[in-house]
């Protein structure tokens, strides 16, 4: 009985300890987000909230920093309309890791002056960019819209989304956008007030990590149907059509210049790269390419500028094997190259203004 | 099952534990049995595939010491001679089958201008652990050193978990009289709690310093090895040096800590060996049990230093050229085999020509001092060049390392947008290199502060104090590092491979 209760003050001083040292560490804060609807579809963090960020068990890449007025990161205060240039995207153009003048959106206020907007958050993908463009291109009347791609965007096309975030369904012989409304959790407001639990929560990822572990071993075993894949397939391709359409739609109604800017495949750059992009990724995004081209949109693909950098300079693109996002070397390229196709637009778009 | 996951400790390691010491409480023969069926579980755990062979070798040496036995039981000297280079071709014919047939078909076939493609055989893990553990054996009879011959004593000599898959090789007579005596088999939480401490230090090496300095490896040896700064070659190979130490270091605290719990107490078989003042004294120190294996069971064989200065030269060379193989079918260990034999030659020709007190001179004499600091600082340099060929994947690949680290082969040119970091955060790569040299040769491990042996003393103050708080603490210390681990994709130990 003395063992155990001995072995609970035991438990209870490491945790003191270990709660001790974490609150003096860079240790993830995370961030609290607004709640969303069908009204409000699109993710974004409480606006001016001051926030730690790092990655991983080791803390990579921290830094402390504060949302903007809309809840975004990296993104200058919104004034007033209208905006040079629109960003969407996600976690690569949110950049936790960096500094505002270390990012593409950094890199091109300092070419383009001031007016660069930036609607981005992790997690998401071609239909949460959708329901951005519909609610922030009204609002900021940019001259340029850029709508960031990652690689794999144009393959999970068709996959539910999380809480927080949008979907193309199938209703009846028509597509459509769905969101999947967000309300934070009472108890996660509680619980992450221990930085201990939020090295566990978000810089270890546990959950996540859990979840998976399940997964896993309830995936093994199962195989996949090929009428299934084609079926899948047929369904990315339906909804990569609705999506350009709208997206065109919009172009149009506004009278946009819009580019899309697409990932290159980093892991093919050099062959001792072990995350090798699976082929079906690959061919997706080419359709997604090609498509977009067909519609007229300005296609921006960031693989033969990365090859080139990496064959003269042998500098990475990522933090990879830690984490895949962009450094700072591959958002001063893609704004380098950004510049260069949206001067004449900024320009031509301003002085008939 | 590693011992840094969740499923070994939450798990396998209380089962066993229970099991262990409830089975103790009734019958010894029947704790040791349990303990055999938990080991064969941990090696089943890991591949089912190659279960059989260990069981195999395990019946088949078994059988062979016993014939030895009887050999000599009845006078039948050249007889024992007989089946102990019997049961020796059969032990060395499995490990040169699994471990070097793929490695002689590609290099035969080479020699013979042919293109041969390797079979494609699979090491089976621990194989190289159990084979010499089991041939020391077979010696030690030959010898008349073994004197107890319990079946299930013998398949628990040699599948005991905590050393199975890397070590360290452990000798017959060291640990049967650990096995079957009753003092073992009694549970207290003191030792608990001092085995748990012992191995916590073990994951803290592996999970935080093995394999946090180990992102500064892969991309100089797998990815950039073919052009680098100089700068970017010296953090790689010297967070590689590390590395290894750490992982080795944690491996060994890890198996030591686990069985002490279980009340058995394995050889010491890391030795802060970056503290080192010679390569001599380098390999006292790295490996303990591997060197001692090689000194008495293939130098002294070859002759050892009683035929000549010559001869005992060729033989250190052979036995270290040998023991590079034994680490793995490739090129570079033979190379690393042959430099280590190539510095042990130089540390003592050094020795006869300076006197064979020189590493053990006054170092409060300014003489003493600079000979300590010159050949510690020789031997560190030395190993650590040693080390390229260690990791490197070909030994061209080892050689452009090692141009890199003496005059770089990339400069960096205006365009360069990330300056010095690259290929990898060097800044904080040199950080990590500082801190975990600075744990290497500043702190003491953990031998030197609890001794080596049975600690019945410390196990007792701690009964009667507080090992339920230092369980405690232990345990929420443990699950978060393991935490680490999992959610980071575990990593194997780096003697796993050999």
């Amino acid at each position: 009985m003395r063992f155990l209760l001995n072995l609970v003050w035991g438990v209870m001083l490491a945790l003191g300890i270990l709660e001790a040292c974490f609150r003096v560490l860079p240790v993830n804060s995370g961030l609290r987000m607004v709640s969303t609807s069908a009204a409000e579809p699109y993710s974004r963090y409480l606006p001016q909230q001051a926030f730690v960020y790092s990655h991983g068990w080791n803390l990579l890449n921290a830094r402390h920093g504060t949302t903007n007025n809309l809840g975004f990161i990296n993104a200058a205060d919104f004034d007033r309309p209208p905006s040079k240039v629109l960003i969407i995207g996600d976690s690569f153009i949110e950049s936790f890791m960096h500094h505002y003048p270390d990012t593409l959106q950094g890199h091109l206020e300092s070419t383009l002056g001031k007016g660069i907007d930036v609607v981005a958050t992790s997690g998401n993908g071609l239909a949460d960019t959708l329901q951005l463009l519909k609610k922030f291109v009204p609002m900021m009347r940019p001259s340029a819209v850029v709508i960031f791609v990652k690689t794999w965007d144009p393959s999970v096309i068709a996959a539910a989304p999380l809480p927080g975030y949008s979907g193309f369904f199938n209703e009846g012989k028509n597509v459509a956008v769905h969101h999947v409304p967000y309300r934070e959790s009472s108890v996660k407001k509680w619980v992450t007030k221990s930085a201990l639990i939020r090295y566990i929560y978000y810089n270890l990822k546990f959950s996540e990590w859990l979840s998976q572990a399940f997964k896993l071993n309830a995936s093994v075993g199962r195989s996949i149907d090929k009428g299934v894949l084609a079926n899948e397939a047929a369904k990315k391709l339906e909804f990569t059509r609705y999506y350009l359409a709208e997206v065109n739609a919009i172009k149009q109604a506004y009278g946009l210049h819009i580019t899309f800017l697409l990932d290159g495949d980093r892991s093919s750059l050099h062959p001792s790269r072990k995350d090798k992009t699976q082929a079906s990724t690959t061919d997706d995004q080419h359709i997604f390419s090609r498509l977009a081209g067909e519609a007229g949109f300005d296609l921006l693909d960031l693989e033969p500028i990365f090859k080139r950098h990496w064959l003269a300079h042998r500098e990475e693109f990522d933090y990879l094997p830690a984490d895949g996002h962009w450094n700072a070397v591959a958002h001063q390229l893609a704004a380098d190259a950004l510049v260069t196709r949206l001067l004449p637009v900024v320009r031509g778009d301003l002085a008939h203004k | 099952m590693l011992f840094n996951s969740f499923a070994f400790f939450l798990v396998f390691l209380p089962l066993s534990l229970t099991g262990y010491f409830v089975l103790s409480k009734y019958s010894i023969k029947a704790s040791i049995a349990f303990l055999l069926f938990a080991s064969v579980c941990f090696y089943g755990y890991w591949s089912l595939t190659y279960l059989p062979l260990l069981l195999g070798s395990i019946a088949i040496n078994y059988g062979v010491g016993g014939l030895i036995k009887r050999c000599k039981d009845s006078g039948k000297e050249s007889a024992a001679k007989y089946v102990l280079n019997a049961g020796l071709v059969l032990n060395l014919g499995a490990l040169v089958f699994f471990k070097y047939v793929d490695f002689l078909v590609v290099n035969v076939g080479a020699l013979l201008g042919q293109v041969w493609s390797p079979f494609g055989i699979i090491l089976p893990i621990g194989i190289s652990f159990f084979t010499f553990t089991q041939i020391a054996y077979l010696v030690d009879c030959q010898a008349g050193k073994v004197s107890e011959y319990q079946a299930e004593n013998y398949g628990l000599f040699v599948t005991y978990f905590p050393h199975l898959i890397a070590g360290p090789i452990i000798h017959h007579k060291d640990m049967m009289p650990q096995f079957v005596n009753p003092a073992t088999h009694i549970f207290s939480t003191g030792r608990l709690a001092l085995g748990l401490l012992i191995f916590s230090v073990g994951l803290f090496k592996k999970v935080v310093l093995a394999d946090g300095v180990a992102a500064f490896v892969a991309p100089v040896f797998d990815v950039h090895h073919a052009s680098l700064t100089m700068a970017e070659a010296w953090v790689g190979v010297l967070a590689y040096t590390f590395q290894l130490y750490f992982d080795f270091s944690g491996y060994c605290d890890m198996a030591y800590g686990l069985s002490y719990m279980f009340g058995v107490v394995l050889p010491v078989n890391f030795n802060s060996p970056y503290k080192a003042k010679s390569i001599i004294d380098f390999w006292r120190r790295w490996h303990i049990t591997l060197s001692s294996f090689l000194k008495d069971y293939l130098y002294v064989p070859l002759g050892g230093n009683r035929l000549g200065p010559r001869r005992r030269y060729l033989n250190l060379f052979i036995t270290m050229l040998l023991g590079g193989l034994w680490h793995g079918a490739n090129w570079t260990f033979i190379v690393w085999g042959a430099l280590h034999g190539m510095y042990l030659i130089a540390n003592h020709a050094l020795r006869h020509l300076l006197g064979d007190d020189v590493e053990r001179r006054d170092s409060r004499k300014i003489s003493g001092a600079l000979m300590l600091v010159s050949g510690a600082s020789l031997t560190f340099l030395s190993v650590v060049l040693a080390w390229v060929f260690f990791r490197a994947s070909s030994v061209a690949v080892a050689m452009e390392i090692l141009k890199a680290m003496s005059q770089g082969t990339f400069t960096l040119q205006p365009g360069n947008l990330a300056g010095l970091n690259r290929i990898m955060n060097l800044q904080a790569g040199m950080l990590w290199v500082l801190t975990c040299a600075g744990i290497a040769f500043l702190t003491p491990n953990v031998y030197d502060v609890l001794a080596h042996g049975k600690r019945i003393g410390i196990e007792r103050r701690l009964q009667a104090q507080s090992s339920g708080i230092l369980f405690g603490f232990l345990l929420v210390i443990i699950l978060l590092l393991l935490a680490i681990t999992e959610t980071r994709g575990v990593s194997e130990f780096l003697y796993f491979n050999f």
